[in-house]
């Protein structure tokens, strides 16, 4: 099964290499691929109509879990013949629609990257192999939206769709773990869906719905994540049609269907589902209504449907899922037809607004065929697929007994209303409408273009006048795939005679009429601009980018005295807490300031005091820099003091280099900047506190005595193994000689600079 | 340990050594110390990769130098933390020399660019191998100088400027790391880290070594660019030549974060409240604000330099968590991170050579004129983003299922949330420098474009770094169940006190 996938995925690289030189060859390879992996998949469909399970596997990462894991149900093999059949249509069309751009070998290309990815995202049977196809098609469908990159607009929409996407796969993610934290095992969907009880009673159940949950909102394009998906309309024609109805967005839908036996029976997974499925479903057919852009259109009555699907799948029962599948099929037929019609008209006449369009019945034929149908299953007519799902779903929600069932039922009714007024203005206004258009050379789009969504459109008919011989089966299969304890149940007919739900139906067409004769009151309505999705979107933007601005500049300021004092000052918290906890651990004695002092240390104390006063007083880099170096040797005298000449002398030495160092750099540097008397006060306040701070510590740690194995040792193993009177001399030379050499090396590196330093000229990088 | 064993641990050190020695002979000649340079390094990831084959046979292997029996003398020990540690920044090393071939100008290859370089990897390679506190702190100076003088090598002012700032905060660090070093010893009388780990354990008063520890989590966080101390890694990076921040940004705060590791897990270990949560805090912060700072950039070298912060804060989150998952998860996500980022820094640097500089608003048509460039970009890009199936992924992956097992929702919503804001800085190079079309000057002379044939070397060097990519994210769980061994280890000292105190 993996082959399909490996198959897709080798013919994306190939188009993208070869499209350009043997164009016919390449795009005759990839239908027969296609056509090949179609009939593949088809060849398992008596296996599955008799409610069989296939799964395959190939490890991947055994170390956690993950596998290259593949199941073909009724559901996955629904969704996979859905995706290469609709994927072979988009791909003729694509052949043609992007003839004449010298980009087409990235676009099928990618277009064929993203359909492995799906597919493969519908088999999985690994959760995690199933998020990383997950991720693959936002990744897709980033380069696809933006394909067209040098159109502002279109980067502007292929950044917001990766970003939803993309935030929605991280909780997505998190939801997976979680899922699998709280069963107790792997990723394997198999075992999962096998104990199903097993989240119930988990502690996790609730974070993980809501995780998933909103991981397939921003997939699907749910309410309030569904502002991405009419942006996503500055796509190339043909990747709408693909993403953006058959595939992509029900990618959320799938997963759904795929865990809804884990968690039906949740209240949060059937509320959540159900109410945003709701308000997405209504405000979508809502707000397709005042479109003007045929494209946007389609997108808005996408969101909606998806919304349907969702709404569904929350109010849940067999009978429920029945009808969501039946809708799912009827809305890849008539949206995927519409939206290539769409191409077509937009690539021969130039516009895709409703208001610039006129006459097209007659100028386009067969694109007009195509629409008219599509939209009549679109609006419910009978005896179109769309009026079977539209009659299945009124019927389940009629006869359901969760409390919401009567509410949603109105307001499929409404959104029905409106899809029946959007096909009306569609039809009425761009198809038969006489205007200016007549008059324009417009001819009807080429052979393939045209032979795509006609094909979807008749099937939409079919289908829908012998449901029972056609769909039916692997409908049937794909709903109990949700249901694996329940035999199948789904029955579907053209006709069930005069009752409730067929006057329910007609109704909703003569709603529709009613809204469509009404359409200026509607479209006159105003939504304030603040509580467009889009806005908000774009505020969370530039806030997040204000907020990154203003704390990278308090931060990050450029001053170098700000950024010590801000480490100083970190430190110093850091060290308070551990001395003031340990507090018990050290007794300080009162007399340790005067005992034994030597007359030496006064002298080094007086010398290292007075600098420091002075490098408070003075104001020139140059003085300070040789102020430090008075600190410096006045320690080195300490050195000597406590005799230790040959740390003195390295002390010396190092000192030296520093100060040569410093000033070679320094008079190349700005001058020094005043400060503000405030200024002033802070830092010395984080002076004294770092000061301060440390003083404790040392003190603290010089009245800790343990004795040393290692002093010992040295002592006693100086003269005899290494062979030297002085202690000192033997650890730097031999028993700790690793670290001399390290610090020779440090000191001929500094000697390398300090050359580099003094002799190369300035030099301004080449092009 | 059999006599055979010993060279092993050594060589790379001694390889490193012995070029860097044999180039300041050839001072006068440039292309006879590229070749020292380029067989000594390929000589050093061949004694690397058997080093970790070795210590992956064999178990930890230790080296006594100078035949001083520990705890007396210096130790040198190869875990399969070190090993890694040294084959990555092996493989780094490796890349940024072909890079450098076509990268430094000759005025600087004069100045002993070789030498230095090879001196740098050499203080990397000590800090991995060292088992002696002080003598890490040897290898610190000698990295943070070698560091230094290359970062000032090209001499202008604003590379000046901003190694002033990193050389100065870098001192700060050294001196605490030498009075934490100093404190230590005077609290428990040894320097040797296996003889500490006992020492500890035994010492009466945990809160004096708690004392000890903040020296040694500032002076690392220093290093290894942790909130608040990051500041002089965004404003040290962008100015030198690009080979130099390439090898600076994918290995030099890396090894203040194994320093990290090291001591949180061997010595650090006896009261986790007062350790780790400190850390974990830290790390929230580093993610947040290191991305932040990514997002309010408009250079794609800065872009670059605070992501590395914002990363940073993810293998700490790692090592805070404080699970053997979770630390073979930051294992993981160091070597990604080493790869990806150093990629990053050279792809940069082709744009910037193709283009003459590195600014987001004058940049653009890239996708259209490097398809191939754009690759590289996009591989390594959205791998630092995290998306499946790159190598970023599968870090991110690791730690947030590690957080969620101890229940640190917060911490890993802050990550996720951090991932997101990765992707969003991502998307925005893309946007300016890949998507958007040049700018009306360079199309001027867009039919001249340069031919990216004529940077061969450059290209090699981010293609040999795409590859290792590629092979990390397609075939991760060879190295996850590596990290995960070294994670064991790493979570047992006894193991490692076990190879180098093997009488006590």
């Amino acid at each position: 099964m993996h082959y399909i996938i490996v198959a897709i995925f080798a013919g994306s690289l190939l188009s993208a290499f070869g499209y350009r030189r043997y164009s016919k060859a390449v795009f005759a390879g990839l239908v027969l691929t296609l056509l090949g992996i179609i009939g593949y998949l088809f060849q398992w469909l008596p296996d599955i109509l008799q409610g069989e399970r296939v799964v395959s596997t190939i490890s991947w990462i055994p170390s956690l879990g993950i596998h290259f894991s593949f199941l073909l149900d009724g559901l996955s093999l629904f969704f996979a013949l859905l995706i290469t059949v609709f994927g072979l249509l988009i791909l003729s069309y694509s052949h043609r629609y992007m003839a004449k751009s010298a980009e087409r070998p990235a676009f099928i290309g990618y277009l064929l990257f993203f359909m492995g990815a799906m597919v493969g995202l519908v088999l999985s049977a690994n959760l995690i192999s199933l998020f990383l196809f997950w991720e693959l098609t936002s990744f897709s469908s980033f380069l696809l939206i933006g394909f067209h990159h040098h159109n502002e607009a279109a980067r502007r929409a292929a950044r917001q769709s990766l970003l939803v996407t993309a935030g929605g796969g991280l909780a997505l993610m998190a939801g997976f773990i979680l899922l699998s934290i709280g069963t107790g095992g792997g990723y394997d969907i198999v075992q999962l869906l096998a104990q199903p009880k097993a989240m119930i009673d988990s502690p996790y159940l609730h974070a993980a719905i809501l995780l998933i949950a909103i991981g397939a909102f921003t997939k699907s394009a749910q309410f309030p994540f569904h502002f991405w998906l009419p942006n996503a309309m500055a796509a190339p024609t043909p990747v709408s049609a693909f993403l953006h109805s058959a595939t992509m967005v029900k990618a959320g839908v799938y997963l759904i269907f795929r865990l809804h036996p884990l968690f039906e029976g949740v209240l949060l997974w059937e509320y959540l589902l159900g109410i945003t499925g709701a308000v997405t479903m209504t405000w979508g057919a809502f707000k397709a209504f005042r479109q003007d852009d045929i494209k946007r259109i389609l997108a808005y009555t996408t969101i909606s449907a998806l919304g349907i699907f969702f709404m569904m799948t929350g109010v849940g029962g067999q009978e429920a899922i029945n009808a969501v599948m039946v809708y799912v099929l009827a809305h890849a037929l008539y949206k995927g037809a519409l939206f290539l019609a769409a191409g077509n008209i937009d690539q021969q006449t130039g516009t895709r607004n409703i208001s610039d369009l006129s006459d097209l019945a007659r100028k386009m034929p067969y694109t007009a065929g195509a629409v008219i149908l599509s939209t009549a299953s679109m609006a419910g007519v009978i005896p179109f697929l769309g009026f079977v799902g539209k009659e299945s779903l009124y019927h389940a929600l009629y006869h359901h007994s969760q409390d919401m069932a009567l509410l949603y039922l109105g307001l499929l009714f409404l959104a029905g209303a409106f899809f029946t007024a959007v096909t009306l203005e569609i039809i009425l206004h761009a198809f038969l409408k006489k205007g200016t258009l007549r008059a324009d050379p417009i001819k009807e789009a080429p052979f393939l273009m045209v032979l795509a969504p006609l094909l979807l459109a008749v099937l939409g008919l079919l289908t829908g006048l012998m449901p029972g011989l056609t769909v039916e089966p692997l409908l049937k299969w794909a709903a109990a795939s949700l249901y694996p304890a329940d035999p199948p149940t789904m029955q579907l007919k053209l006709w069930h005679g005069f009752n409730l739900v067929l006057l329910l139906s007609a109704l909703t067409l003569v709603a529709g009429v009613v809204l469509y004769l009404w359409r200026k009151g509607i479209q006159r309505l105003r939504q304030p601009y603040w509580l467009k999705a889009d806005y908000l979107y774009n505020q969370c933007l530039s806030a997040t980018e204000s907020l990154a601005r203003f704390s990278t500049d308090t931060l990050q300021n450029g001053l170098l005295r700000n950024y010590i004092a801000i480490i100083l000052l970190t430190f110093s918290v850091l060290l308070v807490f551990p001395l003031v906890e340990g507090r018990a651990a050290y007794a300080i004695p009162s007399d340790f300031l005067l005992r034994d002092l030597q007359i030496y240390e006064v002298v080094v104390l007086i010398f290292v005091t007075f600098a420091v006063i002075f490098l408070f007083k003075t104001r020139s880099r140059l003085v300070v820099t040789a102020t430090f170096g008075i600190i410096g040797y006045s320690i080195a005298l300490a050195y000597t003091v406590f005799s230790a000449p040959d740390v003195a002398i390295t002390q010396f030495l190092a000192e030296t280099l520093t100060l040569i160092l410093l000033i070679i750099i320094l008079h190349r540097l700005p001058s020094y900047t005043l400060k503000k008397p405030i200024a002033r006060i802070k830092y010395l306040t984080v002076s004294l506190l770092f000061g301060a701070a440390m003083a404790v510590t040392a003190f603290v740690m010089l009245h800790q005595s343990k004795d040393s194995d290692l002093e010992r040792f040295f002592l006693e193993n100086s003269v005899s193994q290494g062979k030297g009177q002085n202690a000192v001399n033997v650890i730097l030379v031999d028993f700790r000689a690793l670290d001399t050499l390290g610090e020779i090396t440090v000191l001929m590196i500094t000697m390398i600079g300090i050359i580099g330093l003094l002799t190369l000229k300035p030099f301004s990088p080449k092009r | 340990m059999s006599p055979t064993d010993i060279p092993l641990i050594v060589l790379p050190l001694w390889i490193l050594l012995a070029a860097f020695v044999f180039c300041t002979l050839f001072w006068k000649y440039v292309k006879v110390q590229a070749g020292i340079a380029i067989t000594a390094v390929s000589l050093y990831l061949v004694a690397a990769v058997t080093l970790l084959l070795a210590v992956d046979q064999q178990g930890i292997l230790v080296v006594q130098v100078g035949d001083w029996p520990a705890p007396f003398g210096i130790t040198l020990v190869a875990d399969l933390f070190a090993a890694i540690m040294l084959v990555i920044s092996a493989i780094v090393a490796f890349a940024v020399l072909l890079y450098s071939f076509q990268d430094i100008p000759d005025a600087l290859r004069q100045k002993g660019f070789y030498p230095v370089l090879l001196v740098m990897m050499f203080g990397v390679s000590g800090s991995f191998l060292t088992g002696d506190i002080f003598n890490l702190y040897v290898w610190f100076e000698v990295m943070l100088v070698a560091s230094f003088v290359l970062m000032v090598l090209g001499n202008t002012k604003g590379q000046l400027e901003g190694a002033v700032k990193y050389v100065i905060i870098s001192f700060i660090a050294s001196g605490f790391l030498l009075t934490g070093t100093a404190i230590l010893y005077k609290l428990t009388g040894t320097l040797n880290m296996a003889d500490l780990a006992q020492a500890i354990a035994r010492h009466p008063n945990q809160e004096l070594i708690t004392v000890a520890s903040v020296f040694f989590l500032v002076g690392f966080g220093i290093k290894a660019a942790l909130f608040p101390f990051f500041f002089w890694l965004p404003a040290s990076y962008p100015t030198p030549p690009t080979t130099i921040v390439a090898v600076m940004a994918g290995l030099l705060t890396k090894v203040g974060v194994y320093a990290l590791i090291r001591y949180y897990t061997l010595l650090f270990t006896y009261d986790l409240s007062a350790t780790h949560s400190v850390l974990l805090i830290i790390a929230g912060f580093t993610m947040f604000f290191g991305v932040l700072g990514a997002i309010a950039q408009q250079d794609m070298k800065k872009i670059l330099s605070f992501h590395i912060v914002s990363q940073i804060g993810y293998m700490v989150m790692g090592l805070a968590f404080f699970t053997p998952l979770a630390i073979a998860g930051a294992i993981f996500y160091i070597v990604h991170h080493i790869l990806v980022k150093t990629n990053l820094f050279l792809i940069s640097g082709i744009v910037q050579k193709t283009q003459g500089h590195n600014l987001l608003r004058q940049l653009g048509g890239v996708y259209d004129r490097y398809p191939f460039l754009t690759f590289l970009f996009v591989l390594s890009a959205f791998s630092l983003a995290g998306i499946p199936p790159l190598s970023g992924f599968w870090g991110k992956f690791i730690l947030a299922k590690a957080g969620l097992e101890v229940q640190q929702y917060f911490l890993v919503a802050v990550s996720l949330l951090t991932g997101l804001l990765t992707l969003f800085s991502m998307t925005k190079i893309w946007k300016a420098v890949f998507w958007s079309s040049a700018p009306e000057a360079e199309q001027a002379t867009a039919g001249s474009a340069v031919p990216l044939r004529r940077y061969y070397l450059l290209m090699a060097a981010s293609v040999f770094l795409a590859l290792c990519t590629l092979f990390l994210s397609l075939y991760p769980d060879l190295f996850i169940d590596l990290s995960n061994r070294a994670a064991e280890q790493l979570m047992d000292p006894q193991q490692y006190i076990q190879a180098v105190l093997p009488n006590k």
